[in-house]
């Protein structure tokens, strides 16, 4: 019984950690344009590099 | 060219050249940053991303340039000059994509809120259901294996704790809709569900805090995930199809030409122009807005506004009307004062009068909602009465059998039973170029038993094809030099012949008439046979005749083509059991022949919008479901009285605004398809429903008995849901030799 006393609450808190952190996702618009970041993956966006 | 210049004084020279179109109208100022949406066309990838962006990025007056490409919108901000967002559109069209300006004006709502709203309902009740269920299935092992009453009513504790502010945040989509249903009177499918949700969670917190034995907490909560997750695929294919619709709206509309006092032409938004105002329309390009014409002799295309297949000649002071295409020569047109009888004005009046007379949608899951859930609380209302009265088990066990049969009652499967058909119909349809406006289109067009189809542009191809040629080859060239210069589509068609014929010099359109050219010994004409100075012949083929000095007049006839799949898609119809009919705008005796060569038996011409908008309530009254499917300006208001409505995309924006089914591939075939694949669409339906009440009905017994555990609840639920799913993926292919 001792042990359930805080594992579940941990359990819980993880999962709503999980959850905060969709909300947050969803708040900043990564779920706007879902094509959109899937093709910019293969975007070539090279730091240019440094002189010599 | 240059003579008809001369006798109308207001005709710039500037107007006949083709400007790009602004979009500087579009843009809007936020301080001293500048915005501006477009719309692209042919976005696909991640090079087309990086191109434009990159592109874009390297004007320095650019902040921020970003590619939606589940939208194909593209937003830009940058410091400086609200003219300077023609630059960057010439510099997108410059790496070959075609950008339109986005006019919020098309857009149906914010969709993109009620998509977030659903998505972080989902979300909570995931996370509710995944882990009451942690939870409960603790609780049922412990059952079995002699779990200590404390740990187990903790784990009760828990379990309400987590479900009880889900459930209020999670279920408010139902609980609005279920209040929206119940306060104007009537049910839909969500008072039973949103019913069944409350009530589970109301028994199972007086149980918590009664201590007893059985709590439905993770029932309530994965109810509210299953269903949810339904109603989420659906609003996001439902989403896609409408922005769809919409895209293609806004990519016609192009704005007004407005020619202001002192010279400079401006290009608006249509709905900004007032009237007083004179707009610029070019060669090829769509009046916005009804006016009169101030300047310019021109010939227009009416077919999309009256259904008029032949080109009509129009010079100062004739009126003209919003959608119509013009032909010739540049016009200058005054946009119309708001005046009662407005053709615009008078046509969004028919649609709304229509519209007024249809009353709200009723679905068939509504009408299962409407007998089931008097049903389901009459047995439970049953279990209460008999267990409480008929043997000697107490208020309290009674309650908890009656709360048990509401449980395993509760329609979550029919719920999801026709979302989840109406996902998969629509992304088949949405494949083959046929987009959904309305969520029960669908529904509505399995019902037909009627289709009427509008004549030119529906079942015609809408551009004059040569169907007689004369026999002198000599000739056909003369007059292809001769229609080389001009816009009218007969004369398009002839110049088809020979494309590398040369205009002939000194060539002069008279508009409404036909083309002269001075040669030897005269002058030779190509027109109307009044203006050729012939006795035309009296028939219901149209005709251009050309005379030539010294030579016989010869003679071209020609006609709007029926389409090519038109046939086969009326027989098709006609063998399935539908009727057809004909209304159109145009001249009785060119509807009676195409009607003729497609054997419907049924056709009307010189039909105005209001008479269009009369056969169809005469049909509707008569106890008829008619498909009306049309195209143009004129076929909106019947639109609005029709069971289901279909319209072409390449025809008038207000027409598919009224349109519950958009064609976008210009093939008539599309509409059969979409009819079968709404037929088995709904027979997967009833075979869900029937399914999901199956599970229902087969449980309930169990419940009223009192075997119902909160184990079996959850097991029936998953178990008809999943068969419910499995059966809606059928519904994506069209049974048959389609």
């Amino acid at each position: 019984m001792g042990p359930l006393l805080f594992l579940v609450p941990i359990a819980l808190a993880l999962g709503g950690l999980g959850l905060a952190g969709f909300f947050w996702a969803l708040r900043s618009g990564q779920y706007d344009d879902l094509d959109g970041a899937a093709a910019r993956i293969l975007i070539d966006n090279d730091a240019p590099e440094p002189p010599p | 060219m240059s003579a008809l210049a001369s006798t109308e004084a207001a005709v710039a020279p500037a107007d006949t050249a083709t400007a790009p179109h602004s979009v500087a109208g579009f843009v809007e100022a936020d301080g001293a940053v500048m915005r501006l949406h477009l719309l692209v066309d042919g976005v696909h990838c991640a090079a087309c991303i990086a191109a434009i962006e990159g592109r874009l990025a390297a004007d320095p007056s650019v902040q921020r340039a970003r590619v939606n490409l589940s939208l194909r919108r593209l937003s830009v901000e940058w410091r400086g000059d609200a003219r300077h967002a023609d630059a960057l559109a010439r510099a997108v069209e410059a790496l070959g994509y075609t950008v339109a300006p986005f006019d919020p004006a098309h857009l149906a709502r914010l969709d993109a809120d009620t998509g977030r709203d659903l998505l972080r309902a989902l979300a909570v009740a995931a996370f509710a259901s995944s882990n009451v269920m942690m939870l409960s299935l603790a609780v049922w092992a412990g059952q079995a294996q002699d779990m200590a009453a404390g740990t187990q009513h903790l784990f009760q504790w828990l379990a309400g704790l987590v479900s009880l502010p889900a459930v209020a945040y999670a279920g408010r989509p139902f609980f609005r809709s279920a209040v929206r249903a119940l306060s104007a009177g009537r049910t839909n499918i969500d008072v039973p569900i949103a019913l069944g949700i409350l009530l589970t969670t109301m028994i199972s917190v007086v149980e918590l805090v009664r201590g007893g034995a059985h709590v439905y907490f993770d029932s309530a909560a994965a109810l509210l995930f299953v269903l949810l997750v339904g109603r989420y695929l659906d609003f996001r294919v439902r989403a896609r199809s409408r922005g769809t619709v919409e895209r293609l709206l806004m990519l016609q509309a192009h704005g007004a030409a407005v020619c202001r006092a002192d010279g400079r032409i401006e290009v608006l938004p249509s709905a900004a122009v007032e009237p007083g105002m004179v707009v610029l329309v070019r060669p090829g390009e769509r009046v916005p807005v009804d006016g009169f014409v101030v300047a310019g002799r021109s010939s227009l295309d009416v077919s999309i506004v009256t259904g008029e297949s032949l080109p009509e000649a129009v010079a100062p002071g004739a009126r003209v009307l919003a959608g119509s295409v013009n032909g010739a020569a540049a016009l200058r047109v005054r946009a119309s004062a708001r005046v009662e009888d407005s053709h615009l004005a008078q046509i969004v009046r028919l649609v709304e009068q229509a519209e007024r007379t249809r009353g709200p949608a009723v679905t068939l899951a509504d009408r299962v909602a409407r007998v089931w859930t008097p049903i389901v609380h009459a047995a439970a209302l049953a279990t209460l009465g008999g267990w409480w009265l008929f043997t000697d088990a107490g208020f309290a066990a009674a309650l908890l059998h009656a709360v048990s049969v509401l449980i395993i009652a509760c329609p979550c499967a029919i719920g999801l039973a026709v979302p989840a058909v109406q996902v998969v119909a629509t992304g088949a349809l949405l494949r083959r170029g046929v987009l959904l406006r309305s969520g029960d289109g669908l529904e509505r067009l399995a019902a037909i038993d009627h289709v009427a189809f509008d004549k030119t542009g529906t079942l015609t191809l809408g551009t004059p094809r040569i169907t007689a040629w004369p026999a002198d080859a000599a000739a056909i060239r003369v007059a292809a030099a001769l229609a080389a210069s001009s816009h009218h589509p007969a004369a398009r068609a002839i110049h088809a012949a020979f494309p590398e014929a040369a205009p002939m010099p000194g060539c002069e359109e008279v508009p409404g008439e036909g083309l002269r050219a001075p040669a030897d010994g005269g002058e030779i004409r190509l027109g109307r046979a009044a203006f050729c100075g012939v006795a035309g012949t009296v028939g219901t083929a149209s005709e251009i005749w050309l005379t030539r000095p010294g030579h016989v007049p010869v003679r071209f006839a020609f006609e709007d083509p029926v389409r090519p799949e038109a046939t086969t898609v009326v027989a098709a119809l006609r063998s399935a059991g539908l009727r057809s009919s004909i209304l159109s705008g145009d001249r009785t005796a060119v509807v009676d022949r195409v009607a003729a060569r497609l054997g419907i038996a049924d056709a009307r011409g010189d039909l105005r919008p209001a008479q269009k908008l009369a056969a169809l309530l005469a049909w509707r009254a008569e106890g008829r479901r008619v498909l009306m499917v049309g195209d143009g300006l004129n076929d909106a208001p019947a639109f609005a009285a029709a069971h289901v409505s279909a319209s072409f995309a390449h025809g008038a924006p207000a027409s598919q605004g009224a349109a519950d089914i958009v064609l976008c591939g210009g093939d008539l075939g599309a509409v059969r398809f979409a009819w079968r694949i709404s037929r088995r669409a709904r027979r997967i339906i009833v075979q869900n429903l029937v399914l999901a009440a199956l599970y229902n009905v087969a449980l309930i017994p169990v419940a009223i008995l009192g075997w119902a555990t909160p184990l079996v609840a959850a097991i029936a639920m998953a178990a008809s849901s999943l068969t419910v799913t499995l059966n809606a993926l059928r519904a994506g292919r069209s049974d048959g030799a389609s």
